[in-house]
């Protein structure tokens, strides 16, 4: 068409685009990158979760919960249309999963960011069909509780809200990196660099656009539910010191070592498939099995787990009204 | 299409794709050559969709391209080839089922009938309200495009009347007598 004749600023913020882009995308795992172990493992982990979840929000024609979080899902597709200006006349968008959560609560952000990667998968080829639980578990379970985390603990505020869009976008694309690895592929070196640099930028901006979609939402509708919960000032500094050291032991480690994981495969046995796919190359990778296998990523990952534990302890004493 | 040849599509797809996960080198070539003779008894437009398949493939070969710096050509290669074929499978079940189809034939399987709700009004609204967004995204750039607090308001604007919306939409479906599951 005429009017998109392309201007040399056009040009860079296209090339722009389309170097940052995927990286961003490849969050989204496509088919045929995670070997069977990882797979099956991460689809059995989030189809329970996932039923979980759904019990939460039965369906009942006497609420409107279901279209509601039916017609969420649509927004959530909807806002991604929608481009913030980031700097370099580069542009992102809203990931929603943390607005999602501050909106909805865990479980039915769980729900609708569910439906929504399903729909990405088959109808728009945006990550892969078995892979779906992969990118369900990164996104629509671990993001979104990383995303909520802040917010459960501290009540809804621009801080929390900014932190959780961080730690969600984050913790998706580290957890990505990490199924990655178990399948073989490592990321080390420069490439793992750039792409947690890339990750980080992808959580800053998701952050600030959460913010601000969150504010602007509660001057257009301040009936959306707020409000601040009552977890005593030591239980949230434990865990804030608790998490600040995780992440920070996480990232020192994962520089450090950051091909440990795939050490951690080997030792598994989950590479065993992999050297079955590929005959030629039955020995790949085995013969440095070192004894620290236990650093890297998996230390983050184990990190995480811990967190989550805490934080769903600190929920159960929020419960009963410590 | 009938509920039950709606079914039997889901379960060929999952069967092909765990079938093209678990596969050898020279057995990827058989699926993919299976798949094609599929999409060619099936006369669906084959060009068109190993274009679409293409389109897609570039966020795959970033992962490949991973995967090359990590090791061997073979298996980059390998994975990007499986990638492909499967994109170019869930792109032939899009084109013979419906998606109203498989999303009842979920029913079969115990998929949560809440999710099966929720899949179902997503993909109902995602072109109403999409279309919505399309709009202010032009009127923005016709204004000179969005600023960061102009992009935010769209955002609480989108969010308003999407949950408006939802609450017509309950009022209105349960008024016609919405007892929970369509068909």
């Amino acid at each position: 068409m005429l009017y998109r004749v392309l201007t040399p600023a056009k040009f860079k913020r296209t090339m722009l685009t389309i170097v940052v882009r995927p990286f961003v995308f490849a969050m989204h795992i496509p088919d045929g990158f995670l070997t069977p172990p990882v797979w099956i493992t991460l689809d059995a982990l989030a189809a329970p979760t996932v039923v979980w979840a759904s019990r939460r929000s039965p369906v009942n024609p006497e609420t409107s919960r279901i279209p509601l979080l039916g017609v969420m899902g649509a927004f959530v597709f909807a806002a991604q249309m929608i481009n913030f200006p980031v700097v370099f006349g580069t542009s992102a968008h809203l990931l929603g999963g943390t607005l999602l959560g501050a909106v909805l609560g865990f479980p039915a952000a769980v729900l609708v960011m569910t439906s929504v990667l399903i729909l990405q998968a088959l109808m728009f080829q945006d990550g892969g069909v078995l892979a779906l639980g992969a990118n369900v578990f990164n996104m629509a379970i671990v993001g979104v509780a990383m995303g909520c985390l802040p917010i459960w603990l501290w009540g809804r505020r621009s801080s929390t809200i900014f932190a959780g869009g961080l730690f969600s976008v984050l913790t998706s694309g580290v957890l990505a990196l990490g199924e990655l690895s178990l399948s073989g592929i490592a990321i080390t070196g420069g490439p793992l660099r750039a792409a947690m640099s890339l990750f980080l930028i992808a959580g800053i901006v998701e952050g600030a656009i959460t913010v601000a979609a969150w504010r602007s939402i509660l001057r257009l509708s301040p009936e959306t539910p707020q409000g601040s919960n009552q977890v005593s000032f030591a239980a949230r500094t434990t865990v804030a010191v608790l998490a600040l050291v995780l992440v920070m032991g996480g990232a020192w480690i994962a520089s450090a070592a950051p091909d440990s994981l795939q050490d951690l495969a080997g030792k598994l046995g989950l590479q065993e498939n992999l050297a079955w796919t590929h005959a030629p190359f039955a020995n790949y990778e085995w013969s440095d099995l070192g004894p620290e296998w236990l650093r890297g990523p998996a230390a983050g990952i184990i990190g995480l787990v811990c967190v989550s534990a805490i934080c769903a302890a600190g929920g159960k004493r929020r419960q009963r009204g410590v | 299409m009938s509920s039950r040849s709606a079914r039997w599509n889901v379960a060929i797809l999952l069967i092909f794709l765990i079938a093209m996960s678990f596969a050898h080198s020279w057995f990827v070539v058989v699926l993919a050559a299976l798949a094609l003779l599929g999409a060619i008894a099936a006369r669906v437009p084959l060009a068109t969709l190993l274009l679409r398949g293409i389109a897609v493939l570039p966020f795959a070969a970033i992962l490949a391209m991973a995967a090359l710096l990590s090791g061997d050509v073979a298996r980059a290669a390998t994975m990007l080839a499986k990638s492909y074929v499967s994109i170019f499978a869930v792109l032939l079940f899009n084109a013979l089922t419906p998606f109203p189809a498989w999303t009842g034939a979920l029913h079969f399987w115990h998929v949560p009938s809440s999710l099966i709700l929720i899949l179902q009004f997503v993909y109902r609204y995602l072109f109403v309200i999409g279309e919505e967004a399309r709009r202010m995204r032009l009127a923005a750039v016709s204004r000179g495009g969005f600023r960061f607090d102009a992009a935010a308001g769209a955002i609480g604007v989108l969010f308003a009347r999407s949950w408006r919306r939802s609450e017509m939409i309950h009022w209105a479906m349960t008024a016609r007598g919405f007892r929970g599951r369509f068909m």
